[in-house]
C-alpha cells in the first residue's frame, strides 16, 4: 500500500471502530491471498466469532470401536500424525480437495483398509476407517462377507438399522455395516458420530 | 427557525456520511476473489454478460469446471452461460435462476443435480461466495434467508463491513485495486484449469445413514421444473462427469423416477466416460473430482452436438452481432488458456490461478 492508502486506511479504521464499536477484537481467519506454501483450508471469509474463539478440540473416546491393524489400535479422532507413522508408508494416497479451497480429505490407502484424515483446528485427526476387503476384520472378529447375524452377534452392542445399514454408537465413534441382499456384510465404516 | 434547519441538515450531512463511510468501508473489506480463491467472484460476473444465451448452466463446481461454452459454441455454435458457483445449494440455484429469467430467456435450462444430496445450509464461507455477488433484489433477500446457516446475520449480508471489518488488518494492494471494478474469473462462467493430475485410486464409497433426497431439495427442484415451464425453458437435469465425491446409486434412482414422473430428461454422465472420450489419467486436474480444460472441452463437443441434434437449440454463427461477440469471448478463452500454460511451463503448477502448488 503506498502512503495515501495507509493514511485513508488509517482514517477508515476510526470511522470503523466508532461504527461498528468492535475495536478489531476479532482474530480473523487466513484470506485469499495467494500463498505458495498455503494449506487447503483457505477463507476470504472472517472465521464467525465462535470458531475465532477457539473451539474445543475434537476427543477421541471410541471405546469398543476401536480398530487394530498391524498391531496398532487406533479409533475416530485420534491424532492422525503419530497412527500414521506407527503404520508405515501407505501403498497409496488420495486428497480431496472440496471446492474453493474449503477444506480436504486426505485418504490413506493400507493393505485392506483405508483411512480418512481431516484437519480440525489445525490438527490432523483420523475422521475415517473403512475396511477395504475382507483380508482385515474387526477386534471383534467380524469381516467382509460375514453374515450379518453373526457379525450382529460378535459385536454384542445395541443398534439402529435403516434399510440395508447397520449403525452402533460409541463415544465420539459411529460404526456402520452394510449388508447385501444375502444377507452378508458388504461394507464396514468407522465414522464420527 | 434557522437554527433549527441548519440543525436538520448538519443531522442529515452527517446521516449521509455515515451511510456513504459504511457502504465505502464495506466495499473496501469485502473479499475481492481475485486470486486464489476466485469462486467468491462468479455470480456477480454474469449480470454484465447477459442477455441471449440460449442455454443456461445452473449448479456447483461440476457444472463450472466441466463445461466449457467456448468449446460448445466452436463446435455448434450454441450460446450458453454458467450460472455457477462453489457448492451451489439447489434454493440458491433457484434464486440465480430466477434473476436469469429476469435478464434472459434461454431455451434450455440444464440443472446438474449433485448438490441435491444437501438438504441444509452447509457453510457460510460458500454462502456468501454465492450470494454477495447479487445485486440487490427481492431474489436475494429471499436466497440469504434460505441459505443462512443458523450462525450468520441476516444484515450482514446487507451491509458487509458487519461481517468483514476484521480483515482491516488483512487488506492488500488487491482490496484497493478492485474496490470498484473487478477482473472477470471466467469465460461465460466457465473457471478454466489447464493442469494435469491424472485419477488414480478412488476411496471406497462412504456409507449413509439415509440415501434419500431431502423433501426441501424436491420441493426447490419442483420450483425450478415450474419456473421454466413459466418462462418458455427446457429444463435438462445432469449428474456430471466428476468420480468423486461418490455417486450413489440410490440416489440415482430417485432423479431416474423424478425425470420420468415430470417427463424431463435426466442424464448421467458417468457411466458414458468412454463415449465422450474422457480419459482421467489426463483430463482432469485434480485426480477425478474436477476436469481440467481438456476433460471439459471433450464433455462440451459432446454435449453440444447432443444439444444441436435432440433440443433443437440453434447455430448461432450465422448471426454477425452474435459471432461478433463470441469472437472476444473465445479470444479471451484462447488467452487464459495460453497464459496458464505458460505458467504451467515455467513453474510446473499454476500460480496465479490457485493458491499456489499444494503439493
Amino acid at each position: 500500500m503506498n502512503r495515501i492508502q495507509r493514511a485513508l486506511t488509517a482514517l477508515l479504521l476510526g470511522c470503523m471502530c466508532l461504527l461498528t464499536a468492535c475495536g478489531g477484537a476479532d482474530a480473523p481467519a487466513s484470506t485469499a491471498a495467494v500463498d505458495e506454501t498455503a494449506a487447503p483450508a483457505v477463507s476470504a471469509v472472517p472465521a464467525a466469532p465462535a470458531q475465532e474463539q477457539g473451539s474445543a478440540a475434537v476427543q477421541a473416546d471410541y471405546g469398543p470401536l476401536r480398530f487394530t491393524y498391524g498391531g496398532v489400535t487406533f479409533g475416530i479422532y485420534d491424532k492422525a500424525g503419530p497412527v500414521l507413522d506407527a503404520l508405515g508408508e501407505p501403498a497409496d494416497t488420495f486428497t480431496a480437495d472440496s471446492c474453493a479451497y474449503q477444506g480436504s480429505d486426505y485418504f490413506y490407502y493400507y493393505d485392506g483398509i483405508e483411512l480418512c484424515v481431516n484437519d480440525i483446528d489445525g490438527e490432523r485427526y483420523i475422521t475415517g476407517i473403512t475396511l477395504a476387503d475382507d483380508t482385515v476384520q474387526m477386534p471383534q472378529g467380524v469381516c467382509i462377507g460375514m453374515d450379518i447375524a453373526e457379525a450382529l452377534e460378535k459385536l454384542g452392542m445395541e443398534y439402529t438399522q435403516s434399510g440395508a445399514v447397520y449403525s452402533f454408537v460409541s463415544g465420539s465413534a459411529l460404526l456402520h455395516l452394510r449388508t447385501g441382499d444375502d444377507g452378508s456384510v458388504t461394507a464396514i465404516q468407522y465414522i464420527p458420530a | 427557525m434557522k437554527t433549527g434547519k441548519r440543525h436538520a441538515a448538519a443531522l442529515l450531512a452527517a446521516l449521509l456520511c455515515t451511510a456513504a463511510a459504511v457502504w465505502f468501508l464495506g466495499r473496501l473489506t469485502e473479499p475481492k476473489y481475485m486470486s486464489g480463491v476466485l469462486e467468491g467472484a462468479m455470480t456477480a460476473e454474469y449480470y454484465p454478460e447477459a442477455g441471449e444465451h440460449d442455454v443456461i448452466f445452473i449448479g456447483d463446481c461440476e457444472v463450472y469446471e466441466n463445461f466449457s461454452p467456448v468449446a460448445m459454441w466452436r463446435e455448434a455454435g450454441i450460446t450458453s452461460y454458467i450460472r455457477g458457483s462453489a457448492q451451489q445449494l439447489i434454493w440458491q440455484s433457484y434464486y440465480l435462476l430466477r434473476e436469469v429469467f429476469r435478464e434472459e430467456s434461454p431455451k434450455l435450462v440444464v440443472y446438474n443435480v449433485q448438490a441435491m444430496h444437501y438438504g441444509e445450509p452447509q457453510s457460510e464461507a460458500y454462502n456468501r461466495m454465492t450470494l454477495d455477488g447479487m445485486p440487490l433484489s427481492l431474489n436475494k433477500l429471499m436466497a440469504i434467508r434460505d441459505s443462512m446457516t443458523e450462525e450468520e446475520e441476516y444484515l450482514s449480508y446487507l451491509i458487509p463491513l458487519l461481517r468483514y471489518h476484521s480483515r482491516w488488518n488483512e487488506l492488500t494492494e488487491e482490496d484497493w485495486r478492485y474496490l470498484f471494478s473487478r477482473d472477470r474469473v471466467t469465460v461465460a462462467g466457465y473457471l478454466m484449469r489447464a493442469d494435469v493430475k491424472p485419477m488414480n485410486r478412488l476411496p471406497s464409497a462412504p456409507i449413509l445413514d439415509d440415501y434419500a433426497i431431502a423433501p426441501r431439495c424436491w420441493d426447490y427442484l419442483e420450483k425450478i421444473y415450474r419456473l421454466c415451464q413459466d418462462n418458455g425453458a427446457r429444463l435438462l437435469l445432469i449428474k456430471s462427469s466428476s468420480v468423486w465425491p461418490y455417486w450413489y446409486p440410490e440416489w440415482d434412482a430417485q432423479f431416474v423416477e423424478w425425470a420420468e414422473e415430470h417427463g424431463v430428461d435426466y442424464i448421467n454422465f458417468l457411466p458414458m466416460e468412454e463415449e465422450i472420450g474422457l480419459d482421467m489419467s489426463h483430463d482432469t486436474y485434480d485426480a477425478g473430482l474436477h476436469l481440467n480444460v481438456y476433460g471439459a472441452e471433450k464433455l462440451s463437443v459432446w454435449f453440444a452436438r447432443l444439444l444441436r441434434d435432440n433440443y433443437g437449440i440453434s447455430d448461432r454463427r450465422n448471426d454477425p452481432e452474435t459471432r461478433e461477440r463470441w469472437a472476444e469471448t473465445c479470444a479471451r478463452y484462447d488467452a487464459l488458456l495460453d497464459a496458464q500454460l505458460r505458467e504451467i511451463e515455467e513453474y510446473g503448477y499454476l500460480k496465479s490461478w490457485t493458491l499456489g502448488n499444494a503439493e
